[in-house]
């Protein structure tokens, strides 16, 4: 059962929380940006699968995907972005995030957001990339704010058209 | 149709035994029509593995070069078809991956069994009336198809010699990638597909024989620890029909930040089967391979993967890539395989996206006039290969190079150049 969104207050917490988290992505900030998600984060994007019907045409837990990580290993990830021989950002990537909340239920420890996502990346002269597709997160309070500690995004096009992954959903 | 570009002969343009290649042959798109040709559809070509087909009816659709196929298990026998309703061309099969017993074709609704025979037609009475040859419109089958170790191959070519001849001297090393362990490999779900903007040459020669850009392309996962820098002390090794492979001594990509529970169980493995007397078992995990002509297999300390670098245009590489794991292994330790898998290889793999990063830049830059015109430079190594035998033991076959050295790519382009040189 869809419900719609009714409590403003909540609805501009959460646009808050996600505009800030697109200002840092947009300024390459991934350090700081790690400061959103909790210890215990699990952020995985699934493969998408053409089927004859929507049940089944994402990842299973068990299957491959497009990102996995815990906290440690979205921070590896983080680290390498910011080596001297990072060639993938080196020069840097120029990223637009637009992130549009469709569904917030609460949820005992937190809340469940479910967004919709684009982004474009483009890079050296004249490279586009664009990434468009489907949010949820898992966040609950913390003493310093909003942590999201389940992350799940779904990047729609089956075949993904880039020649390289290096955004973060 | 657009034809061959350049007025010089193959064997001006590939010169394996001066060790240069024209940057024409990643480009040019007369020279990609004849590969579809030449290359793809006379080799024996992977489709996929056997676990991706566990019970009667089960399909999966890939390619072979350009073409769409469908993979079906039918009557406990796999088979492969053209993905084209043989009335229009419609793909018959849209979607990645299930089960069907008959395949109908939207257009107009003609129907194949999943073994490919035409057995249903709209208005075959009224319409027909009765003189469909219902035998002679199945779908198109590949010629031959075979497996090996539970890896599916097919090859559109009537008079390709086997399977096992055309794998050739590489059988027995590839033997120790899929039957090292006891009841063999299976597949973890699903398959990373995403697009190269650049000749599916390029990623082909790179798995096949490129140890040396590992430190260079890739310092960014050194300086992070996740992989310790090249020792440099390795090898290559390069067989008859363009296939090859490499890795440095003590396992293809190891870290530094301490060893993983796969690591340790290969460590195992690897002791369990120095009581075999198999000279290829000093090689495992194998490293980096190209089975001719565009099928990869990294076989690291850390997981085992294949990689299709499906044609897609002179300038457009499809790559699909596939994640496997010894059957008998512990779940969790399948499930540590899957994770680093993820973090290293596959189109956000820390690893990977650097090569994606050159590989599309390489491609921009070879797009010039003068650049076209320029040969790519394959003489590291040169006169200094030396036969596998006398080196690693006695009857492994192959010729070697050292750790860095170009000599599975020369192999590679003579082959190349052979075939497009076919009548």
């Amino acid at each position: 059962m869809k419900t719609m969104l009714s409590n403003p207050s909540l609805y501009f917490e959460v646009k808050s929380f996600q505009a800030y988290e697109v200002s840092l992505l947009q300024e390459l900030a991934y350090q700081e940006w790690l400061g959103i998600f909790a210890d215990d984060l699990r952020y995985r994007a699934p493969l998408v699968y053409v089927k004859d019907q929507r049940e089944g045409s994402l990842s299973r837990q068990t299957d491959l995907m497009l990102y996995d990580d815990s906290y440690e290993t979205l921070s590896l990830r983080v680290a390498r972005a910011k080596s001297k021989k990072a060639w993938t950002e080196i020069p840097p990537s120029r990223l637009r995030y637009f992130v549009d909340p469709v569904e917030i239920e609460e949820e005992p420890d937190g809340l469940r957001v479910a967004s919709n996502l684009i982004i474009y990346q483009t890079r050296l002269q004249r490279e586009e990339n664009l990434f468009v597709g489907h949010r949820i997160d898992r966040v609950r309070r913390s003493e310093d704010g909003w942590k999201v500690f389940d992350r799940y995004a779904v990047i729609d096009r089956a075949v993904l058209p880039s020649k390289n992954l290096t955004v973060f959903f | 149709m657009e034809t061959q570009s350049v007025d010089r002969e193959y064997a001006d343009l590939v010169q394996p035994e001066s060790g240069m290649v024209s940057s024409t042959i990643f480009t040019d798109p007369g020279i990609y029509q004849l590969e579809l040709e030449k290359i793809f559809t006379k080799s024996w070509l992977y489709l996929g593995h056997e676990s991706q087909l566990p019970n009667e009816n089960d399909f999966f659709t890939t390619y072979m070069g350009s073409d769409s196929v469908v993979v079906t298990r039918s009557g406990g026998k796999i088979r492969a078809f053209l993905n084209f309703c043989t009335h229009r061309g419609m793909k018959v099969c849209r979607t990645d991956s299930g089960n069907a017993p008959a395949f109908t074709c939207p257009y107009h609704g003609w129907c194949f069994s999943s073994k490919g025979e035409l057995v249903g037609v709209p208005g075959y009475r009224e319409a027909y009336y009765e003189n469909l040859e219902m035998n002679r419109w199945g779908l198109r089958e590949v010629a031959q198809l075979d497996t090996f170790g539970g890896l599916i191959f097919a090859t559109w070519n009537p008079n390709a010699s086997s399977l096992l001849d055309y794998l050739g001297e590489m059988a027995v090393y590839l033997d120790r990638v899929v039957s090292r362990s006891d009841g063999g490999v299976e597949m973890i779900g699903g398959v990373q597909k995403w697009e190269l903007p650049v000749n599916w040459k390029m990623p082909a020669e790179n798995f096949l024989g490129d140890s040396y850009h590992v430190a260079t392309t890739h310092g960014s996962v050194m300086d992070i620890g996740y992989r310790k820098r090249p020792k440099k002390d390795g090898f290559q090794i390069s067989l008859r029909g363009g296939h090859g492979f490499g890795s440095e001594l003590g396992g293809f990509g190891a870290g530094s930040t301490g060893s993983s529970a796969y690591a340790k169980y290969i460590d195992e493995m690897r002791a369990k089967l120095d009581a075999q007397d198999n000279p290829a078992n000093q090689f495992i995990p194998l490293g980096h391979s190209t089975i001719f002509p565009n099928m990869s297999i990294l076989d690291s300390v850390k997981f085992r993967m294949i990689r299709m670098s499906h044609p897609r245009g002179p300038r457009l590489t499809e790559s699909h890539t596939m994640c496997f794991v010894d059957k008998n292994l512990d779940p969790e330790l399948k499930e540590e395989i899957r994770r680093e898998f993820i973090l290293s290889f596959g189109p956000s793999g820390m690893f990977e996206v650097e090569d994606g990063e050159i590989w599309g830049e390489i491609a921009d830059s070879i797009s010039g006039y003068m650049a076209s015109r320029q040969p790519f430079n394959y003489q590291m190594g040169l006169g200094k290969e030396e036969l596998t035998a006398d080196k690693f033991g006695q009857g492994l076959p192959g010729r070697t190079g050292w750790y860095w050295s170009e000599i599975n790519q020369r192999e590679y382009y003579r082959q190349w150049r052979s075939l497009m040189e076919a009548k």
